[in-house]
C-alpha cells in the first residue's frame, strides 16, 4: 500500500470505520507502522470522529439513549409531565383569575409544546373549559386543541416506546469472515448500548454479507434506537425479506414500532397481525400494542 | 509492499531501536512513543473498545521491549513489522477471549512503556481538545456532513441523497472540512 493510494481511496477514514477488508485493514496498519505521514493523518481523522461523536453524545445528554430508550420517547414524556403540570395550573389559575387577567402560564405551557414529538394539531373546540371558550381573552381556546394534539402526540410516543432486544452472542467455532468479525465487535458496542456505534459497525457488515438476517435485524433495531425509522423500516423489511429466521417475529414487531414512530398506523397495525400469526413470544405483547393502537385510531380525528 | 510517500518522516527505526538487544532506557522510550500511538490506534480499531485499546497496547509494548531485550530481533530495519506483527498477536490473543498472558519479566513503574503512556494520554486529551475547537469553528453543515461520514459511517451518495446534495459537493465538503480542521488545529498548536 502507498501513500497516494491512502489518500485516494480514503484508506484512513474506511479504516476507522471498519470498512476495509481483512487484507486492506492489514495492509493499511502495516503502512501506517512505518509512516508517519498516513499515521498522523489516520490520528487527525480519529481524533475528529471521536470529537464529532462526543459533540453528538453531548447534545443528546440526558436524553437516556444510552438506556435502551429512543431519545424522543423522553421528549415525549417531558411534554406530557409540563401539559400535565401547567394543565393543572393552568385550571388552577383560570378558576381564580379575576376577568382581564393575561393567562400567562397557558403561555408558557404552550412554549414547551415544541418539546414533543411532531404531530399533526387537529383544531379541536374546547369542551373540557367553556368559561374560557366564551371569554375573550387569548390563549386557552387554541391552547387546548393544542394540549389535545400534545396528548395525542405524547399517546402515540408511549406506542412507540422501543426497548433493545437482548442480544447474546452465539458459542460457534469455526473460520470468520470479515461479516462476522464486523458483526461482533458492533455487537460488542451494542451489548454496550452504544447504538450509534453499533449501527456503523454493522452498516459496513451489511455492505459485505446482505443475506444476513441477523446483521439486518440489529441494524434495523440500531437504527430504530438512534431515531431514524426510515432506514429501521429499511433493514426490518431486508430482515423479513430474508424468509423464516430467528428474528423474523421481532422483525415484524419492531417494524410496527417504526411505523408507529412515523405516523404509519395502517402499516403498523399491519405488522402488529402479522406478528401475532408467529404465535411467538411476542404474540401477547402484539395483541396488547395492537388493541391500544386501534382504540387510539379510532379517536383520531 | 510499504512505500512511505517521505521516507525521512518515517519512524526513526534506528534511533528508536538502534541498537536492537541492548536497548538503553532512552531509545525504550522513543521506541515506545514512537509505536505506542500506532497499537492503541490499531487496537481500538480492531477491539472498538477504548479501554482494552489501552491495555493492549501496553501489553503489546511489554512483549516487543521483552523480545527485543532478548535479542529477537536482528535486522533493525525490520522493526515496524515486527512490532505490527507482535501487537496483532496480542490483540488477536485478546478477541479469541482468552486471558492475556503476563509478562515474564516486571518492567516496573519506572519502564519506558509506563512513563511513554502517561505522557502520549496527555498528549491526546490536549490534542482531542484542539480538534474539538476546531471542530466548533466549522460551519454547522459541514459539521453535519463529517458526523454522518466519520461517527455515522454514511457513504457519500447516502449522504448526498439525505441532504439533497450531489455526491461530489459532499465528497469536497467532507474533504475541505478536514483539511480546515487539521490547518486549525495547527494554528492552535502553534499559539
Amino acid at each position: 500500500m502507498q501513500c497516494e493510494q491512502v489518500l485516494r481511496d480514503e484508506i484512513a477514514e474506511r479504516y476507522l470505520r471498519g470498512a476495509l477488508s481483512a487484507a486492506d485493514q492489514e495492509a493499511f496498519e502495516h503502512h501506517y507502522f512505518e509512516c508517519a505521514s498516513c499515521f498522523d493523518e489516520l490520528e487527525n481523522l480519529r481524533l475528529l470522529r471521536q470529537a464529532l461523536a462526543r459533540g453528538a453524545a453531548a447534545g443528546e445528554a440526558g436524553s437516556g439513549a444510552r438506556g435502551g430508550w429512543a431519545p424522543w420517547t423522553w421528549a415525549a414524556a417531558a411534554a406530557v409531565v409540563a401539559l400535565i403540570a401547567g394543565g393543572v395550573y393552568w385550571r388552577f389559575v383560570s378558576s381564580n383569575r379575576p376577568s382581564g387577567v393575561p393567562n400567562e402560564p397557558e403561555r408558557r405551557v404552550a412554549e414547551q409544546r415544541p418539546a414533543a414529538p411532531v404531530q399533526p394539531a387537529p383544531e379541536a373546540p374546547s369542551r373540557q373549559l367553556p368559561e374560557t371558550a366564551s371569554s375573550a381573552q387569548p390563549g386557552p381556546p387554541s391552547s387546548t386543541g393544542a394540549a389535545q394534539a400534545a396528548a395525542r402526540s405524547a399517546a402515540l410516543a408511549a406506542l412507540a416506546v422501543v426497548k433493545a432486544p437482548p442480544y447474546t452472542p452465539a458459542l460457534l467455532r469455526g473460520p470468520l469472515d470479515e461479516a462476522e468479525r464486523r458483526f461482533r465487535e458492533a455487537m460488542r458496542l451494542y451489548v454496550a448500548r452504544d447504538y450509534a456505534g453499533a449501527k456503523a459497525g454493522l452498516r459496513s457488515a451489511a455492505a459485505l454479507d446482505r443475506e444476513r438476517p441477523d446483521i439486518a435485524f440489529f441494524l434495523g433495531i440500531c437504527a430504530l434506537l438512534t431515531d431514524e425509522p426510515g432506514v429501521a423500516i429499511a433493514e426490518l423489511r431486508r430482515t423479513i425479506a430474508l424468509g423464516d429466521s430467528p428474528y423474523l417475529e421481532e422483525a415484524h414487531f419492531y417494524l410496527a414500532k417504526a411505523h408507529i414512530r412515523r405516523g404509519e398506523l395502517a402499516a403498523a397495525a399491519s405488522q402488529l397481525k402479522a406478528t401475532v400469526r408467529l404465535r411467538g413470544e411476542r404474540e401477547q405483547e402484539a395483541r396488547e400494542l395492537l388493541q391500544k393502537l386501534e382504540a387510539f385510531r379510532r379517536t383520531s380525528p | 509492499m510499504v512505500k512511505p510517500r517521505d521516507p525521512p518522516e518515517a519512524p526513526d527505526s534506528a534511533s528508536g531501536a538502534g541498537q536492537i538487544g541492548v536497548l538503553d532506557p532512552a531509545a525504550e522510550d522513543h521506541l515506545a512513543r514512537t509505536f505506542g500511538p500506532r497499537i492503541y490506534v490499531m487496537a481500538l480499531v480492531r477491539t472498538r473498545d477504548p479501554d482494552a485499546a489501552h491495555d493492549l497496547s501496553q501489553s503489546a509494548l511489554l512483549e516487543i521491549l521483552l523480545a527485543l531485550r532478548k535479542g529477537q530481533l536482528r535486522d533493525r530495519q525490520k522493526l515496524p513489522g515486527f512490532v505490527w506483527g507482535t501487537a496483532r498477536n496480542v490483540i488477536n490473543y485478546y478477541l479469541r477471549g482468552r486471558t492475556q498472558a503476563p509478562g515474564s519479566e516486571p518492567l516496573g513503574a519506572a519502564t519506558p512503556g509506563a512513563n511513554g503512556a502517561q505522557v502520549q494520554d496527555l498528549e491526546r486529551a490536549e490534542r482531542l481538545a484542539l480538534v474539538r475547537r476546531a471542530v466548533a469553528r466549522l460551519e454547522p453543515g459541514d459539521q453535519r456532513i463529517l458526523r454522518m461520514t466519520l461517527v455515522d459511517g454514511w457513504e457519500p451518495a447516502e449522504i448526498a441523497a439525505r441532504l439533497g446534495l450531489s455526491s461530489e459537493v459532499v465528497r469536497q465538503r467532507k474533504s475541505r472540512a478536514v483539511k480546515r480542521v487539521i490547518e486549525v488545529v495547527k494554528d492552535l498548536s502553534r499559539s
